[in-house]
Order: structure tokens, then sequence, then C-alpha cells
């Protein structure tokens, strides 16, 4: 699974850590999902579409080996 | 399943201070030549199917003490909670915790075919503790790993 994480984050001019801090995480799992070493569950990804202003799938995609 | 087992993250600096005194006790029994011996009601004392042997007083040194302070206190290093125990965290713990059974499981294993004697009864009294001890540093390792990236 891709993600904008990255982009989202830079759009709302927010560090991993301020948006860890937003949705109760640590910034190491913000870190992991934008790297792509960790697929969050549906309710941090829900979460993660809320403080942004977005769908989740705006956010996540999946991609053709999911 | 909000649901976990783990203990405050406060248990943490309690089971660092039981471990380092159990690991003290157990280098002053290995360095003992002769061990106090004390009488413990047993369940088992003897061979099983043996008559006499069950719900006895039984002999027991030193070590039957200090094992199960040292699991008690690898067990609150172990499974304290982090600051912040999130799901990352909890996927990690889940990841190590495989990791230390599979190794655990080759080393007992190993020990059964090539340790005999009183000998293996002492490479058995020391399986959970390196079992959760292996578990306590690849944990540390993974999550030094996670820190080291990312912006701040």
């Amino acid at each position: 699974m891709k993600n904008r994480l990255k982009i989202a984050r830079a759009e709302l001019d927010i560090t991993q850590e301020e948006l860890a801090k937003r949705i109760g995480v640590s910034r190491q799992t913000i870190n992991a999902v934008e790297s792509g070493k960790y697929v969050p569950s549906t309710v941090l990804a829900l979460k993660m579409a809320q403080v942004f202003g977005k769908s989740v799938e705006e956010i996540f995609m999946l991609e053709d080996e999911d | 399943m909000k649901k976990n087992y783990l203990f405050p993250n406060s248990f943490k600096p309690v089971g660092l201070a039981i471990t380092t005194i159990s690991l003290i006790a157990l280098i002053i029994w290995v360095c003992l030549e002769t061990s106090p011996e004390f009488k413990m009601p047993a369940l088992i004392n003897g061979d099983l199917f043996s008559e006499g042997k069950y719900f006895c007083m039984a002999d027991c040194g030193l070590l039957t003490f200090i094992i199960p302070v040292l699991i008690t206190g690898l067990i609150f290093i172990g499974f304290s909670k982090e600051k912040i125990e999130d799901e990352f965290v909890k996927s990690i713990r889940e990841q190590c915790l495989v990791w230390a059974t599979y190794c655990a499981a080759i080393l007992l294993v190993i020990f059964t075919l090539t340790i005999y004697s009183l000998s293996y009864l002492y490479a058995i009294y020391s399986i959970f503790p390196l079992f959760l001890i292996l578990f306590i540093i690849k944990f540390r390792i993974e999550l030094h790993r996670a820190n080291k990236g990312g912006e701040k």
C-alpha cells in the first residue's frame, strides 16, 4: 500500500512530531507509515485523514500486489 | 480488541532493579562452593508415579529462589508499556516475541540433544530467562532502529 502522507503533511505544513501528537501516536509510527514500513490500522488511517480533512482513499492507495 | 496485558511504564525501573539484584545473587551462587539449603513444600519430589513423593517437603538450594525473582524482573522489563505504547510498538513487540520463541525453541532442542545429567536441569532452568533476555534485546534493538529514521 502506498501513501501520500508526506505530501499531505507538507501541504498542511506540519512536522511528523506535530502529526503524531495530534493523533496520539509516536513520531516513529508516522515515520514508519510514511516510509511504507508499516501499514496503519483503519482507526489510525481514519485519524490521519481527519487531520488532513481528506478521505482515507486520498491518502492511502492500494498497489497491484495488495 | 483494546485490552492488553502490559504493566504500566513505571514497572520498568522496578524490573531493572529486581533483575540486577537477582543477577548479582546468581553470580554469588555460582562463586559459592556450598550453597545454603532450605526445606520447601513440594508438589512432587522424586520420580513421577512413585509412592510417597507427592505433597511433601523437599530440600532446595538458593537457585530455587533466584530464578523466580529473575523471571519476575525480566517480565517487568519486557512487558511494561513504552512511554507511547501505540499500534506500531505493539507490532514490533509481537514480531520480537515470535523471533524470541523460535530462538528459545532452537536452544531447547540443542540443549536436549547435547547436555545430559544434572547440567541438563540447569540448562532447562535457564531457558525461560534466556527467552525473556533474547526478547528484550531484540525489542530494544528494533525500537532503536525505528527511532533512528525520519525527521524530528
